[in-house]
């Protein structure tokens, strides 16, 4: 009894020791991209490295293009044994911005041994990103579109015309009364 | 009886006329005496109101963020709405040669005149600084609907004044001539108002010229005039307002309830001053079977206004429809709806009933507060349904009731309206006279619709 007793406090005494959840530290990458133009493709190649600039193989690079409301995923590149990657497409690709300029973002996220990171490159596109021309509301132009100012002008000026032809003839009613007396 | 037969000439018609008429003129009964009084006292109540209202601000009436359009903007429509009897009685009828529109087209011209007058004010009424109106001639923005109302209730209001004016001259010309016992200021007043008239061919022609310009010109005008008013809602992307018919819907509103109101009108002035030989059973009769044919038109505007929305139910629409069909204005609406449209609509089809003054009068005055009341559902339930809610709106202000002040002020505005329209009354001749006396002479009795009794001194 005494030792089931005993082996019991061992059960509710007993710690896992941390060394054996303990993960490896996560360590820092750094992405390095390198824009090279080609006659139809834009071509970006990444080198990834750690901190000591030591080339980490086998990562998986997420790349995308800033476009109006969000991100527009290119394509997930992974380096080689020295660290290198390389993407190319089209150059067809409209800029992010009306300065044609497009926002290329890599960034390694969810990996198992480096930490989220994240690089950026700006490059030019051949096409400008078109910003859609709204009409402009009437309402809060400065000044009324002429059509309108036009339309608005001869309906009611051509009605008040009528009016004071009307109070002409009125008044020549009266100069009848005159000579007639 | 028809006169043309008996050969009676244009002379004894016109006697016969006169000493009927003017008497309306030139002697006011007590209850009619009583009638001015009653009428006054609403209208300096509604004075009273409308100072405090300006001494305190905005804050005396129900108004707040959500319903800054209430009574006031309701009962501007209505009155907009009734000013269309005129061109509907003297345009519409005399571009198809009515030969009865004669005894009412002076009645229904003082409408137009007198409630596009208080039609101008109600906007004034509903502002929180009214001396900031002058901004819209200063500063006007030609692109808003807001400056095409001003500008075209102006423009109906100066057009329905001359074309009002233009067939009163003989008549004023007439009591310029006969009233020799009348004021000073009444001499004065006519002797301006009937600009010279002595009734030769030339003044005539003139004249005759001058109406058929006016004709042509105010029947666009008016239909212009409600489709701008309509516009001031439709321009505006809300729920209830978001219609591409408001313009159509708004006029074929505002003729029927106009029509409703010359009815009405035309029984009490029957009574008041003794027109029984004027406006008989003839006049009421045809009426009151263009108002059915009206509030048809009416009704199917009403069908689509309504129902199309309700088949879709669009997200936006549905919680301001399902408010008025199940919501709290529901009663409101269904009232108007059953009372002020499918009831009169109903009466106004049975012979029977149109061949009956009263009933003609009541499906009438159904018609007419059907009509005040249906503006009110047409801008409340829309103001408290913005598409996206007021943010930091205080309790309370999600709902509307018009406050004390503002159905004084409105009960007043009412008043003034028939304050105007009686003064009229008393100051010109109610019927057009020399107009009304050629088409007997011309066409006869039983055409314009009028049952002439002539007496032995008058015929002799």
């Amino acid at each position: 009894m005494k030792n089931a007793t005993l082996f019991i406090l061992f059960l509710f005494t007993f710690q896992i020791p941390d060394f054996v959840f303990a993960q490896a530290e996560k360590q820092n990458a750094i992405i390095t991209m390198a824009y090279e133009k080609t006659d139809s493709t834009h071509v970006i190649n990444f080198d990834v490295t750690d901190e000591n600039k030591i080339p980490i193989k086998d990562v998986t690079i997420n790349v995308f293009v800033k476009r109006m409301f969000g991100m527009m995923k290119i394509e997930d590149v992974f380096t080689d044994n020295i660290g290198k990657a390389s993407l190319s497409f089209s150059n067809k690709l409209p800029g992010s911005d009306s300065l044609a300029n497009i926002f290329v973002i890599a960034n390694i996220a969810d990996n198992e041994l480096l930490n989220d990171t994240s690089s950026q490159i700006i490059i030019k596109s051949t096409i400008p990103y078109q910003l859609s021309q709204p009409l402009e509301r009437s309402t809060f132009a400065n000044r009324a579109p002429m059509w309108l100012i036009l339309t608005f002008s001869i309906l009611f000026g051509g009605v008040w015309l009528v009016y004071f032809r009307v109070i002409a003839l009125i008044r020549k009613i009266k100069k009848a009364g005159k000579i007639m007396s | 009886m028809d006169i043309k037969t008996e050969n009676i000439t244009a002379e004894t018609i016109n006697l016969k006329m006169e000493s009927d008429v003017l008497k309306s003129i030139t002697y006011t009964s007590a209850k009619g005496k009583l009638w001015i009084v009653l009428l006054l006292l609403f209208l300096i109540a509604g004075v009273i109101a409308y100072s405090i209202q300006l001494k305190n601000g905005l804050i005396v009436t129900s108004m707040r963020n959500y319903v800054s359009w209430g009574l006031y903007i309701a009962m501007f429509i209505f009155f907009i709405g009734i000013s269309h009897v005129g061109a509907l009685m003297s345009s519409i009828l005399r571009l198809t040669g009515a030969e009865w529109r004669f005894p009412i087209t002076r009645m229904a011209e003082a409408i137009t005149f007198s409630s596009l007058l208080f039609a101008g004010i109600m906007p004034i009424l509903d502002m929180g600084r009214p001396d900031r109106i002058l901004n819209i001639f200063f500063h006007g923005r030609i692109q808003s609907p807001i400056l095409w109302d001003v500008i075209a209730i102006a423009t109906y209001f100066v057009g329905s004044t001359i074309y009002l004016y233009l067939p009163m001259i003989p008549d004023i010309a007439m009591l310029r001539d006969k009233l020799t016992h009348a004021s000073r200021w009444r001499k004065k007043f006519y002797r301006a108002l009937a600009v010279g008239w002595k009734g030769n061919d030339v003044q005539k022609q003139l004249l005759e010229k001058c109406i058929k310009i006016m004709t042509a010109i105010i029947l666009p005008v008016a239909i212009t005039v409600h489709t701008v008013v309509a516009w001031l809602f439709a321009m505006t992307l809300r729920t209830g307002w978001n219609s591409t018919i408001l313009g159509p819907y708004f006029v074929s509103a505002a003729i029927m309830s106009g029509a409703a109101a010359i009815l009405i009108a035309m029984a009490l002035f029957r009574k008041a001053y003794h027109l029984e030989q004027y406006i008989t059973i003839v006049h009421f009769k045809n009426l009151s079977l263009l108002l059915f044919v009206l509030t048809l038109i009416y009704a199917y505007f009403n069908i689509n206004e309504y129902g199309v929305p309700a088949y879709k139910m669009e997200k936006a629409e549905s919680e301001y429809l399902n408010e008025l069909f199940y919501g709290v204005h529901a009663p409101l609406y269904w009232s108007v709806q059953i009372f002020g449209l499918l009831v009169p609509l109903i009466l106004l089809a049975l012979k029977r009933i149109r061949n009956s003054i009263s009933w003609i009068v009541f499906a009438s005055s159904l018609i007419v507060v059907g009509a005040m009341v249906k503006r009110y559902v047409i801008v409340v339930p829309t103001m408290l349904h913005p598409f996206v809610p007021i943010q930091n709106a205080a309790p309370g202000y999600g709902s509307y009731f018009p406050s004390v002040i503002e159905w004084l002020v409105t009960i007043g505005a009412v008043a003034g309206f028939m304050l105007v329209y009686t003064v009229f009354s008393k100051l010109f001749p109610i019927i057009t006279l020399w107009e009304t006396a050629d088409a007997i002479k011309n066409k006869g009795t039983e055409s314009v619709g009028v049952a002439l009794q002539i007496p032995s001194t008058i015929s002799n």
